[in-house]
């Protein structure tokens, strides 16, 4: 078992170490270096047809040997050995997590992949489960959320990042702080509002504490944004006639909208992955008997209930909902990394 | 001077009356504008107090209905009518009572008053002679014979009680029952044995050994005849051994003498059995213990009831029933009467409007407790409600001041009035300036061009204002009450339907002390330093770690760098609460990698190296125990003998979800670092690793070095990580730890205690701690970058 493994591996680095060293031979010759990385990738052949290639460019031929020194090669060998480690070690639980999905059996898998595959875990999902509630309820928060917080946001940043007023400094400062408030200190406040004003038990009502703590954050992206659009377009809009209402609509809004877009996406994706509002304060008996607090579950809470619950015998199950869920989002994740990682650094370090 | 005065006063007319002084500056718009505020206030206070509508606690506080307005009227018209039909016999005293009350109206107050003053007339509290009551037909009537505390005083302290049940030691040889008592005190517990006849004759257990048992189980039974003796069942080892006077111990009747047809059993009474020196038995009768009577009034009225009952379909049930009962029981007992009032009439909670009793409850924190008037079950035999249908309810429990709903409420009083406040001295400063204003331009300024011009030039407020309200109430007003708990005493079950109190810094000096029942003082420094510890290695590995591996990526030796850079990025594209969940299944005891290993062998190296396999209690050498991984199955996440295989496991696993996220990051600046830089470098000769360490590692950690802190600060606040893969780790809600568990920190312990275990204000106590450490960490990150001090 482990010499297979073992094998497999060596076999892996070689086949990179190979890619790479075709990659830079065809490199050498004059052609781009992602060709020769894609001939690289075809086995035996790639090497072949490489080293035949015809050269374009001229050079010694002498150059090429260095690509064959052994310290070279050695260097080589060790970086695929790390990488193909490493994306060992990020692949495996994923495979594990997709395999338990479809795995047939109720309890802990315990191999990587399972060795009978079913579907049965996701009809169960949807059959005994009370997935589709928790979907809902998830997605509905999700949507009032962005809306919600997008218009309340944007508006606050627009002063805060265009006028000077009284108690800017002060207001400002005030944001930063609350940002730093753990975010469930409030918890049993909200939870004692919550029951005067009767809203224990609704998942809408969680919409109000999350864009309430996503004003601090977001307010301040959004105003660095802001701070960025010159000033010049206000003044010459101003000379046009124009009031301070229309200068945002017309001028700023438009202008805005790649960061108002991922705002906008990050406050639609907050819901789906928080656990703690949503337990402490969708768990209560409003209605009925325990069979009813399921439904005013949001997917986090129901997801971590399946395995942490008195039955652990949803594995399973687990493993067919969180694929489901995440899914989506990884897909939007690994297309937009570029953008979502700018946007979390820009509010980071900017500010 | 004289023209000051002028301003001064219309801004003390606006500060009376918002508007008034605007009125006087013939601004009539404007002070329309102001009045409407005032006019909200005033409205809101007015609105939400009873001082109105009046308040009356028996409508408010008891549950149910009374009985209809013209139930007494009636009442008595259905009695008249059923005397002269002598369908009942006749009431003289109902009759008496009626003819004084006639006279405006005989009210159903005057009703209960009478039920009361009845009720309580059949039911004195005496001793009455058991024999009499065994021969009497009409029991419950009080006899010449009866002995009443007021009055008997001196007869009374003769009497001696009898107990029924027993369990006492008898010495065969003098006759003696000893019985036992227990002198110690606390939790240390002596038992010594008494003489029941002799207080001074004590014996202890070694004594009473070889002493045989004898059982009393309240079985009396009197003689048939004159129903003056009683004699009680005594049982030895189960089996009756002989029948023993109750008065007197040594008058005993062995069984085989016992002629059952000369005694009966003795009939229902209430109270508890007493004696006389000489001999004679009395029941002592207190109705508060053993319930009122029913008086001839009292079934009549019953009787009333449930055909008016039935009359009115329904309408009125065992609730009401029984607020019925706590309303003639109040009227029996006027000082539990005043106690209900002077609960549940409370000036500042029940009539006063919403801003005054704001400032009353964050003050005091309510001050009345739950009641539970159970006293109504005492009167279930005089007002009989069996007929009613439904079951007959033994008690009403009257809800109190609840402090936490109380401390919200009034903070959002108190933040409320803090924005009328603001307009408040608006009012006043602008009744001052526009006075001002045209005294010296002699304009009056129109109200529209103000208004516009207050518009503009206050545009950005107008459209701050439902941010900063809304945030001032969801985010600002919950951690103002978080904060406050920590002052408090909120903890437990108790407080949350009930009442707590201010303690001011008692909580704080907890964390200070190593003792006492819930060790929160050594388990905080624990929480914290691990906290710490974590924070710092988490951020560091994690930070180090993607630069690692941006560089791998990065070096020329790779080709298709996208290619392993968007493969290694899956960690951080999958939602970080799935992953963690996962990780938790992963390394479960029966999970997959202890399964894999098991598979491959090296459980088989561990069991030889004696770390796994074993008990723990069974290692001997100090390396087996350092290393010690578990017993079945390699205990990665519940190892309560090696918390630091369990943290150590817990920073690697944060690696693989952390370093994606850095690693992309780095790539992005790396790729942007100008080439012309590497360039000139190369002129001057430089090498790869001379090239990485001045150019390459100095502009990345520029760059990113910001994030660090950030970092730090979102790692100390790692709930997920710790709770959903290790769930707080081994000793997690062992209360001996103070309900932490070896891998908390600080956030996640919060977490638990405030969900699982209540304790609120400790908790908020940890809140406020993490906020002053992160805090001051992030405004001095925050004072060093440029956006500041350009602002």
């Amino acid at each position: 078992m482990v010499l297979k493994m073992i094998i497999v591996y060596i076999a892996l680095v070689l086949y990179f170490t190979v890619d790479a060293i075709a990659a830079e031979i065809y490199e050498r010759k004059g052609y781009t270096r992602l060709k020769g990385a894609l001939w690289g990738l075809i086995p035996v052949y790639g090497l072949i047809h490489v080293l035949r290639a015809r050269d374009i460019k001229i050079y010694q031929k002498t150059a090429l040997s260095k690509f064959y020194a052994p310290k070279e090669i050695l260097m080589k060998l060790l970086t695929f050995a790390e990488l193909v480690l490493v994306a060992v070690i990020v692949i495996v639980p994923v495979i594990y997590m997709i395999g338990s999905s479809f795995a047939a059996q109720t309890g802990l898998p315990t191999t990587f992949w399972p060795k009978t595959l079913t579907l049965n875990n996701y009809t169960k999902l949807f059959n005994e489960t009370k997935f589709p509630v928790w979907f809902k309820n998830t997605l509905t928060i999700a949507i009032l959320n962005t809306i919600i917080g997008v218009v309340f946001i944007t508006g606050a940043a627009y002063v805060f990042s265009r006028f000077k007023f009284k108690g800017k400094k002060i207001g400002l400062i005030t944001i930063l702080v609350l940002q730093v408030f753990p975010g469930f200190m409030g918890l049993i406040a909200m939870f004692t509002l919550f029951e005067v004003f009767g809203l224990l038990g609704k998942p809408t009502a969680l919409t109000i504490l999350y864009v309430g703590g996503a004003v601090p954050f977001n307010l301040w992206l959004i105003k660095g944004y802001l701070q960025q659009i010159p000033k010049d377009l206000d003044e010459s809009a101003m000379l046009d006639g124009a009031n301070k209402m229309q200068i945002f609509f017309k001028i700023i809004m438009p202008l805005s909208v790649p960061i108002l877009s991922f705002v906008a996406v990050s406050m639609f994706m907050s819901p789906w992955m928080d656990y703690m509002l949503p337990r402490f304060l969708l768990d209560v008996n409003v209605s009925g008997g325990a069979e009813n607090i399921q439904e005013q579950w949001t997917l986090a809470v129901g997801l971590f209930e399946m395995i942490s619950g008195a039955d652990k015998q949803n594995y399973t199950t687990f493993a067919a909902g969180s694929m489901i869920v995440a899914a989506p989002i990884t897909i939007l994740y690994m297309v937009f990394q570029r953008f979502l990682i700018q946007g979390i650094t820009a509010g980071a370090t900017k500010g | 001077m004289k023209g000051k005065l002028k301003h001064i006063l219309k801004a003390i007319a606006s500060g009376f009356i918002w508007g008034l002084g605007q009125v006087f500056n013939r601004q009539y718009l404007k002070a329309a504008f102001f009045f409407l505020f005032f006019a909200l206030l005033i409205g809101i206070e007015l609105g939400s107090s009873k001082l109105l509508t009046g308040y009356d606690p028996y409508q408010e506080q008891l549950p149910g209905e009374d009985f209809g307005e013209n139930l007494a009227k009636s009442f008595y018209e259905t009695y008249v009518y059923d005397k002269n039909n002598k369908h009942v016999a006749e009431i003289p005293t109902l009759e008496v009572f009626y003819e004084e009350h006639r006279a405006d109206g005989f009210t159903n107050e005057e009703l209960i008053d009478f039920t009361a003053q009845d009720i309580l007339a059949g039911s004195r509290t005496k001793y009455y002679v058991f024999s009499e009551y065994i021969k009497a037909t009409n029991k419950e009537i009080d006899r010449d014979s009866d002995l009443y505390p007021e009055e008997d005083g001196n007869e009374i302290a003769k009497l001696k009680s009898f107990n029924g049940y027993q369990t006492t030691y008898l010495n065969e040889e003098t006759g003696n029952q000893y019985i036992q008592k227990n002198i110690g005190t606390g939790t240390d517990v002596i038992y010594r044995y008494i003489n029941i006849n002799d207080e001074n004759d004590v014996l202890t257990k070694e004594e009473i050994i070889g002493f045989p048992v004898l059982k009393k189980e309240n079985k009396i039974y009197s003689d048939k005849l004159t129903a003056t003796k009683f004699y009680i069942e005594v049982k030895k080892n189960d089996s009756i051994v002989y029948y023993e006077n109750i008065c007197n111990a040594q008058d005993k009747i062995l069984v085989d003498d016992f002629v059952q047809a000369n005694y009966s059993s003795l009939p229902k009474y209430k109270g508890s059995i007493w004696y006389s020196p000489t001999e004679k038995v009395y029941v002592y009768f207190n109705p508060e213990i053993s319930g009122y009577n029913a008086t001839p009034f009292s079934k009549y009225l019953t009787k009333y009831f449930t055909e008016f009952y039935s009359k009115a379909a329904g309408r009125f049930d065992q609730t009401d029933y029984a607020r019925f009962k706590l309303r003639v029981y109040f009227s029996m007992h006027p000082e539990t009467k005043a106690d209900f009032e002077e609960r549940f009439d409370n000036f500042y909670y029940n009539r006063a409007g919403f801003f005054l009793k704001g400032f009353w409850s964050v003050i005091t924190l309510g001050t009345t407790d739950s009641a539970d008037y159970y006293q109504i079950s005492r009167l279930t035999e005089a007002l009989d409600s069996s007929n009613f249908g439904g079951t007959i309810i033994e008690n009403i429990i009257v809800r109190g001041h609840l402090s936490s709903y109380l401390l919200i409420k009034g903070l959002i009083a108190i933040l409320l009035l803090m924005y009328f406040l603001i307009i408040y001295i608006w009012s006043i400063r602008d009744a001052y300036k526009t006075s001002l204003e045209y005294e010296q331009t002699q304009v009056h300024v129109k109200d529209t061009v103000y208004f516009k011009k207050m518009y503009e030039s206050s545009f950005e407020y107008i459209l701050l204002l439902p941010a900063i309200f809304t945030i001032t109430f969801i985010s600002i007003m919950p951690i103002i009450f978080s904060f406050l708990i920590a002052f408090t005493s909120y903890s437990g079950q108790a407080s949350d339907v009930g009442l707590f109190d201010w303690v001011g810094f008692k909580n704080f000096t907890r964390i200070f002390v190593f003792a006492g029942d819930i060790p929160f003082g050594q388990t905080f420094w624990r929480v914290f330093s691990w906290t710490i510890i974590w924070a710092v290695f988490s951020t560091a590995t994690v930070f180090f770690g993607g630069f690692f591996q941006a560089v791998i990526i990065n070096s020329e030796r790779v080709p298709l760098k996208k290619f392993w850079r968007t493969l290694l990025i899956l960690p951080w594209a999958i939602p970080a609460i799935i992953t963690q969940m996962v990780f938790a299944n992963i390394f479960n005891e029966n999970g997959v990698i202890n399964a894999f290993l098991e598979r491959i062998g090296l459980y088989d190296v561990f069991k030889s190296w004696g770390i796994l396999g074993v008990q723990f209690s069974e290692l001997t050498s100090n390396w087996q125990r350092a290393f010690y991984l578990g017993y079945d199955n390699i205990q990665w996440f519940t190892n309560s003998f090696n918390p630091w295989f369990v943290r150590i496991t817990l920073i690697i696993v944060n690696i693989w979800l952390g370093f994606p996220y850095y690693m992309a990051l780095m790539t992005g600046i790396m790729v942007g670092i100008d080439k012309s830089l590497y360039e000139a470098a190369d002129i001057d000769g430089a090498g790869k690793q001379q090239k990485f360490k001045y150019i390459t590692f100095p502009l990345v950690m520029y760059s990113t070095a910001p994030l660090l802190v950030m970092s730090f600060s979102g790692n100390f606040n790692n709930f997920g990580m710790i709770y959903f893969v290790t769930q707080g780790g081994a000793g997690a809600g062992d209360i001996s730890k103070a309900y932490a568990g070896d891998t908390d920190i600080l956030i996640s312990w919060m977490y638990s205690l405030t969900v699982k275990y209540k304790n609120y204000n400790m908790a908020s106590v940890f809140a406020i701690l993490i906020f002053l450490i992160i805090g001051s960490l992030a405004a001095w990150n925050y004072s060093r970058t440029k956006a500041f001090k350009e602002d």
